[in-house]
């Protein structure tokens, strides 16, 4: 027996597709930056929790991701651009995500 | 067009991390304090979708492009939206396009339960013969716009990647899953409300599914 859609929940349109790179939609720079932002904090949150001996594993875990996850950022501010005085302020950005991917690097290959 | 991003960064210091990088995003009517002119970028590109404007089917095919799973129930399409055709998790699978490894899938809510509360479902990187993959589910309860929960978690059983957020829905609201090397996110009307951290599964179909009365 059909279900009258007027009862229940519907869907008026579906889309599927890649993220991928050479666009000039800020929205979607925004958006992997959003991305971004959200895997940092989520990553963060375990990080801060994990210093015990036996959470060891966990860590480790957690700090590999958060070497994707900032290299997936500085893969996007990289390819910021910005005039006049931000973009002194961008380059100051770029070097410092460089550099956290850098100190992260150094981290999981200490483990 | 100009959007305003401001990014501060503060150290953090944890047992094995040193520096770590805080990034912050104001929206048109956020704080803001560095105003930044936005050239270049990843983006959504899209590779399939479906407006469900034609004639009415039973199940959900738009001439192929979707698929029911093996001992799945099937979407239909009545009356130029997508509904569910029976009391349980109505699936399919959209195979009109091959999604590469970073890829979205995205739905906008038509008319809401008047009766019942029902879930939506947006599936990526998912093999809908193992039911393995990300899934975001939206539970909306009964009486038209309210709130409702939402939860991502990874597989048809439910591993959740983070806590269920209750938020608020409405008629043509638009949900985008995500899934960008490890970062697993949901966003409602552009603005994150669900992130997951997880690199289990790297490749798998999009999907849609509509629960009646769960």
């Amino acid at each position: 027996m059909p279900i009258p859609p007027a009862t229940t929940t519907s869907v008026t349109y579906f889309e599927c597709g890649s993220i991928t790179q050479g666009s000039t939609s800020p929205a979607a720079t925004i958006g992997a930056l959003s991305m971004e932002y959200g895997g940092l904090l989520a990553v963060y949150r375990r990080l801060i929790r994990q210093d015990a001996e036996h959470s060891r594993a966990i860590l480790y875990a957690a700090v590999n991701e958060a070497v994707a996850i900032v290299g997936n950022l500085n893969a996007t501010i990289a390819l910021l651009t910005a005039t006049g005085d931000a973009a002194f302020v961008l380059a100051g950005m770029q070097e410092v995500v460089a550099n956290a991917l850098t100190t992260l690097q150094n981290v999981q290959r200490d483990e | 067009m100009t959007n305003t991003i401001a990014i501060p960064f503060s150290k953090r210091t944890t047992a094995a991390v040193t520096v770590f990088p805080c990034l912050f995003i104001c929206g048109p009517n956020g704080a803001q304090a560095l105003p930044f002119t936005v050239n270049s970028t990843p983006a959504m590109v899209p590779l399939g979708s479906d407006n469900f404007t034609r004639a009415d089917e039973n199940p959900l095919s738009d001439g192929g492009k979707w698929t029911v799973p093996a001992d799945g129930t099937p979407l239909q399409v009545l009356s130029d939206v997508c509904v569910g055709t029976a009391y349980a998790r109505c699936v399919e699978a959209y195979t009109g396009a091959s999604l590469p490894s970073n890829q979205y899938a995205k739905y906008r809510i038509g008319a809401l339960d008047t009766f019942e509360a029902d879930s939506v479902f947006l599936y990526t990187r998912f093999n809908f013969s193992t039911t393995q993959g990300y899934v975001f589910e939206l539970d909306v309860q009964a009486g038209g716009p309210g709130n409702g929960l939402a939860l991502l978690y990874r597989d048809y059983i439910g591993n959740p990647l983070t806590t269920p957020l209750t938020i608020t829905v409405t008629t043509g609201d638009v949900f985008v899953l995500s899934a960008v090397g490890s970062a697993i996110v949901v966003t409602q009307n552009g603005t994150p409300i669900l992130s997951g951290i997880d690199s289990t599964y790297t490749s798998g179909s999009a999907g849609l599914g509509i629960e009646i009365g769960d």
